[in-house]
């Protein structure tokens, strides 16, 4: 693992105690995962002998808290831990940051990214550059935030960055005595959130800022709901075919009565043609309804022939 | 075969995992077969629909054909509320991103709503979206207008399908017949092309010895082939009494109950395939899960843990740092392909969850999810189609009624009853009460009366007189086999049948149901209270006391009949 620490936190004094003690040199080593390991032999000081990542440690004038729940930054150190610096960097084999607890511990945000996740072949490897970047997409941030212009790359401080890449950051103020509210931050990055994803082609769940909430894309709901129209549509279609049917139904009985009817008026001019044309007139007796009383018969018909 | 072939297809949503190939099969030859011949014969005979039908078999059976037609009625109001649902899953297709896979956001936008967090996207878009459901079946809430809508949508077609009657119903059920089988074939070739589909189809083709022995598979079986064929509900007499004399009844049976198998069959192919790519997809993220819960926990590298190295990482971790570990445990879920597989289904509900959450997975999700659903709908109608002949058949054929209204009103009227009843089942417990009659509407009266009608045939008809019946009809004799099956298997089988779900329900005690739980975001057992018991008793006893009550209006009539000419005489 590999421990970078930004040491232009320290004050003046502390920065030429640390020159004083800049003597012990250190070897890199590569691990098998290819990120450059840095081991190295602090002039015989036990406590800083094995990280140890169960208990917590007391040291000096800090505690140092493990398994990086909260982290911790150089602030008030003893000189022997920055023994193993150089001008930029602190390597240090699964060495976690010491410093102060409370407020300033609550402002820092812990920030996770899943390289390989996201890209696969195309991951690039996580190096200073890209922290280099990231400080300045978080710089970048702050500056958009009123008061807070001039917020500069140095004031971002990373620390702890593991295997997983993880780590912790917090952003000073331009004393670099405090650590600017944990609210502004969240502010500033959450507004600016779609930047710093495409400055490292990754996406909200690629490049996680734990306990900063990303707000998700608003729902494209149109004003009509889609399935409104697709329903209005098959409904007229199957009411107009309803009524269709009901309505041809409705005339073939209609004919299918007219029918019959039709029937016995043709009869009834079948009968009127037969009467004219026959030779013998012989009309039916309603014709002759009125004219001849039927209740009188002639005395010749009353009289059978012999 | 136009006619014959309108079978109602119970759609392939009842399915039973497990070997349940070999009882399928057993039991359609002995019990499918014969009770399918017997009820065209007897439709193909009498020339009538389930009512006159039967009471020309024997006036005391009239009780039975009125049975079936209640049945067919509780059938109608109930299972159109599938196709409405269907519709509503149908319009919601056509968006991109599906509704069912996306959870919507809450209130500040900050993350999902909580109960679909907690449940699944697909879960919650059936229960919350669809359903509206309420946590038990005492909160009735009100009627929720968009199902309302489908189901009026649904009760429209059906009313545009039967409209003109049994002639015109033959040829809309060509096109709901065949083109479900266009459907499932794309669905075959999409399926058996999924990732992971081998799993599903292996788990579907290795038997299982030991659960051949339990007699759970075989009364599985035969109720699936019961329900798939249609038998009991009058609808089969209803198509058949429109056939002519000399059709070849036996072979149309034989015909039929094979396609319908293989249909099953060639259906539950292309289910299993589609459960294992869901399993296999489930499992995977399962795994993913655990992988990042584990990689987050102890800042490892990105990528490092995979599904193959997981175990041996899990063991050094919990060596290196146990007490981590142990933190950490809780909520590392064991992920396992068989419980994901074996995860059963049962109820339209879970086949809605199941096969949307399968869908929303594949590519153009919206092609696959439109298919599906307007094949769900097209089996769905050809269902309601075949149960409203049921009913239609026999008020057509009173006299009584049909010379007051024509053909067209009385199906309006029918519809339209239905449709009112129905809205019942669009209000927020109206799934709980689906249920009650999904499962206890059609279950035992069916067994009675199909038991009944095998009984009537063979020793109160007489089985010779209705052999040589069926000579004279259609010129064949009948095969030994068709009255071995008719005179003992049969209804020995559904005796036990009978006797196995009586004591099912007597043992179990109170009966229970399913209700969601919007806190939990999962499915809860709760008892039924008394008047949903009131319910199921009077569904069930409503079919079933037909038959016994129709006998003894018959014996009390004849009485009196007799009563009368007696004097005379």
């Amino acid at each position: 693992m590999i421990l970078r620490c930004s040491l232009s936190t320290l004050t003046p004094r502390t920065r030429v105690s640390l020159y004083s003690v800049l003597a012990t040199p250190w070897i890199p080593r590569t691990s098998s995962s290819g990120y450059t390991l840095g081991r190295s032999t602090p002039p015989a000081l036990p406590f800083l002998a094995e990280p140890d990542l169960e208990k917590p440690q007391r040291s000096g004038r800090s505690l140092r808290i493990s398994g990086g729940n909260r982290p911790v930054f150089l602030r008030n150190l003893h000189p022997a831990f920055y023994s193993t610096c150089n001008n930029l960097h602190c390597t240090w084999d699964s060495f976690e940051c010491i410093g102060l607890h409370g407020q300033d511990a609550e402002n820092a945000f812990k920030v996770r990214l899943s390289i390989r996740t996201a890209l696969g072949d195309k991951a690039y490897a996580w190096d200073a550059n890209e922290e280099y970047l990231f400080k300045a997409m978080v710089a970048f941030s702050m500056r958009k935030v009123p008061n807070r212009e001039t917020t500069e790359i140095s004031h971002v401080l990373l620390c702890n960055v593991t295997q997983r890449v993880s780590f912790w950051f917090v952003v000073t103020d331009p004393s670099r005595n405090h650590t600017l509210p944990a609210v502004e931050v969240q502010s500033a990055i959450r507004m600016n959130r779609n930047r710093i994803n495409n400055a490292f082609f990754l996406n909200d769940q690629t490049l996680e800022f734990l306990r900063i909430p990303s707000t998700l894309a608003p729902p494209t709901d149109p004003s009509v709901p889609i399935w409104i129209i697709i329903f209005g549509v098959i409904f007229c279609i199957v009411l107009v075919a309803t009524m269709l049917l009901i309505i041809s139904g409705i005339r073939q009985h209609r004919r299918k009565n007219k029918g019959p009817s039709e029937m016995e008026d043709s009869e009834d001019k079948c009968e009127n043609v037969i009467t004219i044309e026959n030779g013998i007139p012989c009309d039916p007796l309603d014709m002759k309804g009125g004219h001849i009383n039927d209740a009188f018969v002639t005395e010749d018909e009353r009289l059978t022939p012999l | 075969m136009g006619n014959v072939s309108t079978v109602p297809k119970e759609s392939p949503l009842r399915r039973v995992l497990g070997s349940f190939l070999v009882p399928y099969i057993i039991m359609l030859v002995v019990e499918g077969m014969p009770l399918l011949y017997l009820e065209l014969a007897v439709g193909q005979r009498m020339r009538q629909g389930s009512i006159g039908a039967w009471r020309t078999v024997s006036p005391y059976l009239s009780g039975v054909g009125v049975a079936s037609v209640v049945v067919s009625f509780f059938l109608c109001m109930y299972y159109n509320v599938v196709n409405a649902w269907a519709f509503w899953y149908l319009f919601h297709s056509f968006q991109d991103p599906l509704p069912w896979s996306v959870c919507p956001l809450n209130g500040n936008r900050t993350g999902y709503i909580e109960e679909c967090e907690k449940a699944s996207s697909t879960q919650y878009f059936w229960y919350r979206k669809t359903l509206n459901i309420s946590p038990s079946i005492q909160e009735s809430g009100a009627v929720q207008w968009e199902p309302a809508l489908c189901l009026i949508l649904a009760w429209l077609v059906v009313y545009l399908c039967i409209l003109r009657g049994t002639e015109s119903t033959g040829r809309v059920v060509y096109f709901t017949a065949l083109l479900p089988y266009c459907v499932l074939i794309i669905y075959l070739v999409r399926g058996l092309t999924l990732h992971g589909a081998t799993n599903g189809l292996a788990y579907m083709f290795t038997p299982k010895m030991e659960q051949l022995a339990n007699p759970k598979a075989w009364i599985n079986a035969a109720t699936q082939i019961f329900f798939s064929l249609g038998l009991g509900f009058g609808s089969l007499i209803a198509f058949a009494s429109y056939n002519e004399p000399s059709n070849n009844c036996q072979k149309h049976a034989i015909i039929v109950s094979i396609i319908n198998s293989s249909t099953s069959i060639f259906a539950s192919i292309v289910t299993f395939s589609i459960y294992g790519f869901k399993a296999t997809f489930n499992y995977e993220s399962c795994l993913n899960k655990v992988i990042l819960l584990l990689t987050n926990s102890f800042d490892l590298e990105d990528g490092f843990l995979t599904a193959n190295n997981l175990e041996q990482v899990k063991d050094y971790l919990a060596s290196a740092y146990p007490s981590k570990y142990s933190e950490v445990f809780p909520q590392i879920k064991n992920c396992s392909l068989e419980t994901e597989l074996e995860t059963a289904v049962q109820g339209t509900g879970l086949a809605f969850i199941v096969y949307t959450e399968a869908i929303k997975n594949m590519e153009v999700s919206q092609l696959w999810s439109v298919l599906y659903f307007f094949m769900l709908l097209l089996l769905g109608i050809g269902s309601m189609l075949g149960n409203t002949a049921a009913i239609l058949t026999p008020l057509t054929d009173s006299k009584v009624i049909s010379s007051y209204l024509p053909k067209e009103a009385i199906s309006g009227l029918v519809c339209l009853a239905n449709c009112a009843i129905g809205m019942l089942f669009t209000m927020e417990a109206g799934s709980y009460w689906f249920d009650i009659f999904n499962d206890y509407a059609a279950t035992l009266s069916l067994l009675l009366i199909v038991l009944a009608e095998t009984v009537a045939v063979c020793y109160l008809y007489g089985l010779s007189r209705f052999e040589s019946d069926l000579k004279a009809m259609t010129g064949r004799a009948l095969n030994w086999y068709w009255k071995a099956m008719w005179g003992g298997v049969s209804p020995l089988l559904i005796i036990s049948l009978f006797i196995f779900y009586l004591s099912d329900y007597i043992s179990t005690g109170t009966l229970r149901y399913q209700a969601w739980d919007a806190a939990q975001g999962q499915l809860v057992t709760k008892d039924y209270p008394p008047h949903a018991l009131a319910v199921i008793g009077l569904l069930v006893a409503a079919s079933t006391m037909c038959i016994p009550l129709g006998a003894l209006g018959t014996l009390i009539t004849r009485r009196l009949k007799r009563g009368d000419t007696a004097p005379v005489a």
